[in-house]
């Protein structure tokens, strides 16, 4: 045990954030499936909305079942606090919100998710925010791309979809150097096989639709905060250190010191945005939290076997998984991801675009959909669908090549898995 | 705002409202390692219901520069020169654990200024164990994790904070963490070294509130018999299924009965 909790990472995945009960003794969680919450007094009303004292007001801002699930979450990732959102998308957006305004500049990896990618290039630059993408592998170009305006370095600990590993302590390093705090998506990892902020990161987000609900049935996302980035004393960061008229002249940092970033994020950027996540949502992402690592290790086992017998498949030219002694960043992969790379893989399909259409209507127990990280297995062409609107440039940096079929592994047998893959690749081959 | 005091700024917290000198002061005061942030679930209250805030960094903690010192006579001698300075007229002195020894002192020396003394988390004589000062000592990890792992109840282990999603346990070591060097030996030295007459406290002549939780490891409440024979005007309260860290495990409840005992409805 090496941080401040009592208890260890799969006890905190069943427990934290939560305690039976006392009114009725019920022991999951309970859906409290309500809008509002009955004020004690006018003088109570008035200092909740005050942020004199803590508690519920409307479910936009705050809601104690989705309150587990943030706690749960911010034990695993050992960070000071959460905010649930509707989705992942919404959780970089309300990261974005709550550090920065217009005449912001932003340095990314470029191999990100999609969504993340569309925002940062085509959305966020109408607000005044722009971005200079860098390749992860290429760690001086993070320092040359900080500007005097520049407010986060963003990557993905694994990149979507062409699995670089993020090296999180040296690029945390550059960040901190220049006083800038670094925010991971940590979704492909999951707290259970990476913990970003002890790598050095400040935030996290995730996607929790992904492994952390692991069934594919819920949408929704979150930050963590690390509660170690010193906004005090960051002179960029005016929105966390400078006095906000929309709660009477409060300063987060003064007030709130570890937990600014989080406090802000919750009471101007769930109240102001409202993208917040739904108590049903949270019940059933919380049921998948509480399987968190039982899955991650079969999901990482699977996918090592999978990455194996794609190598040495006639069908296959090439095949990226981290934890694969061909990959790229297999060293870096070993050092902090040392319980596995996950579950996503891609591979290149002889005959490109039109034996990957093939294969992939030939799959039988693989599903073909946008997501990943459910306990199914799952695939996808991303040149065809999540990455269809990048220019070929684009596609390039980000390593997605017409052939390059991305799976996501699942949670059933391997055999039967492996011999889905065997008989569609061969179907693929066929004029 | 910032105070000089011997060629250093102190800096308090103000609870988001000026600081105004005629009107009745409340002084927080912080525990070993800590800083104002811990009482924002009550010096935000008290600053909206009428009252002047002053949340101290004590020196070498938060945002107050200087060294800290390992004394908490010449610690409450420094709050002293912050009151003279500040021209407070009247104040409630709030301390927790450390603070609280602090607290004690001050009603002593300016009994005349202090009006109400609420003390949390503290008994006498206070033990610090050799392996935390050890590893105080060696500015270790292990000293905020020990002080975290015995400070809070094993239900605030549990979490469902009273502040949506914030990860208390996260929280304090966090907090812990971000001292500077050497600054939680200090303070703990000062705990350890505070050897105070228990005939002494009867010198303290105000109301006192003791607020004690039914989970404290680090001041027990079966060592408060000092405290509880010795000052004459004491009341006390005992929280259910709380540690240590009372201001941040039950804050709806330290702030109500802090009110309370200050003679208006429970907050």
């Amino acid at each position: 045990m090496s941080g401040p909790d009592k208890f260890n990472f799969n006890t905190l995945s069943l427990h934290a954030g939560h305690r039976p009960d006392p009114l009725t003794g019920a022991r999951a969680v309970p859906i409290y499936q309500t809008t509002s919450y009955v004020f004690q007094g006018v003088e109570h009303a008035a200092s909740l909305y005050n942020l004199e004292r803590s508690g519920h007001i409307y479910s936009r801002i705050s809601n104690p079942t989705v309150s587990v699930l943030e706690e749960r979450l911010a034990a695993l990732e050992g960070g000071v606090g959460s905010v649930c959102t509707a989705s992942g998308q919404s959780a970089f957006h309300l990261a974005i919100a709550t550090l920065m305004g217009s005449d912001s500049h932003i340095v990314a990896s470029s191999a990100l998710y999609g969504g993340t990618h569309y925002m940062l290039k085509y959305t966020l630059p109408r607000f005044g925010i722009n971005t200079t993408y860098v390749h992860p592998r290429d760690i001086n170009g993070f320092k040359s791309a900080i500007q005097s305006n520049t407010k986060l370095i963003y990557g993905e600990t694994i990149g979507n979809p062409g699995l670089e590993v993020f090296d999180i302590p040296t690029i945390s390093e550059i960040a901190h150097s220049n006083s800038l705090p670094l925010m991971i998506d940590s979704t492909f990892t999951t707290p259970y096989l990476s913990k970003p902020l002890d790598l050095g990161a400040d935030i996290i987000m995730h996607s929790v639709t992904k492994f952390l609900g692991g069934h594919g049935i819920a949408i929704g996302g979150a930050l963590i905060d690390g509660g170690k980035f010193d906004w005090g004393s960051a002179e960029n960061f005016t929105t966390l250190n400078q006095p906000y008229e929309g709660y009477d002249g409060l300063n987060f940092y003064e007030e709130f010191g570890p937990t600014a970033f989080i406090m802000r994020a919750r009471s101007e950027g769930l109240r102001d945005f409202g993208a917040c996540m739904s108590p049903s949502n949270a019940f059933y992402i919380i049921q998948g939290v509480e399987t968190l690592s039982v899955r991650m290790k079969q999901h990482c086992e699977n996918a090592y076997n999978v990455a194996e017998f794609l190598e040495t498949n006639e069908n296959v030219s090439w095949v990226s998984y981290p934890s694969l002694e061909s990959h790229k960043d297999y060293k870096l992969a070993k050092k902090i991801l040392p319980k596995g790379s996950g579950a996503i893989l891609t591979f290149g399909i002889k005959g490109g675009k039109e034996a990957g259409k093939k294969f992939i209507e030939k799959l039988n127990l693989f599903s073909h959909l946008a997501n990943i990280g459910d306990a199914k297995s799952l695939v996808i062409h991303p040149a065809s669908t999540t990455h269809q609107q990048m220019t070929p440039e684009m596609l390039k940096s980000a390593g997605i090549g017409e052939d390059l079929v991305r799976l996501s592994i699942g949670i059933e047998d391997y055999d039967d898995l492996i011999q889905d893959l065997k008989q569609a690749l061969r179907a693929s081959q066929r004029v | 705002m910032y105070i000089s005091i011997n060629n250093e700024n102190i800096f308090a917290s103000n609870g988001g409202k000026d600081f105004d000198s005629e009107k009745k002061c409340i002084i927080f005061i912080h525990g070993a390692g800590m800083d104002h942030t811990i009482w924002s679930q009550q010096s935000r209250y008290f600053a909206n219901k009428g009252y002047s805030v002053i949340a101290l960094d004590l020196m070498g903690h938060g945002q107050s520069l200087g060294r800290a010192s390992d004394d908490v006579k010449f610690i409450a001698k420094t709050v002293s020169k912050v009151i003279n300075q500040l021209k407070i007229k009247e104040a409630v002195v709030v301390g927790h654990s450390l603070g609280a020894l602090i607290s004690i002192e001050l009603a002593k020396i300016d009994n005349k200024i202090v009006s109400e003394l609420v003390l949390l988390g503290v008994c006498m004589p206070m033990r610090v164990s050799d392996e935390l000062l050890s590893n105080a000592k060696n500015n270790s990890q292990d000293a905020f994790r020990f002080i975290t792992m015995w400070g809070h109840s094993n239900f605030s282990h549990l979490g469902q904070n009273i502040v949506p999603g914030v990860w208390l346990t996260g929280t304090s070591m966090k907090l812990l963490e971000s001292s500077a060097k050497g600054v939680l030996f200090s303070d703990l030295i000062a705990v350890k070294n505070y050897d105070e007459n228990n005939e002494l406290l009867q010198n303290i002549l105000c109301p006192t509130l003791l607020i004690c939780g039914s989970e404290d490891m680090m001041t027990p409440i079966k060592n408060i018999e000092a405290l509880d024979n010795n000052i004459n005007k004491l009341s006390k309260i005992v929280i259910p299924n709380c540690g240590h860290m009372m201001m941040l495990e039950e804050p709806d409840i330290v702030r109500s009965e802090i009110a309370s005992f200050l003679g208006y409805h429970k907050a």
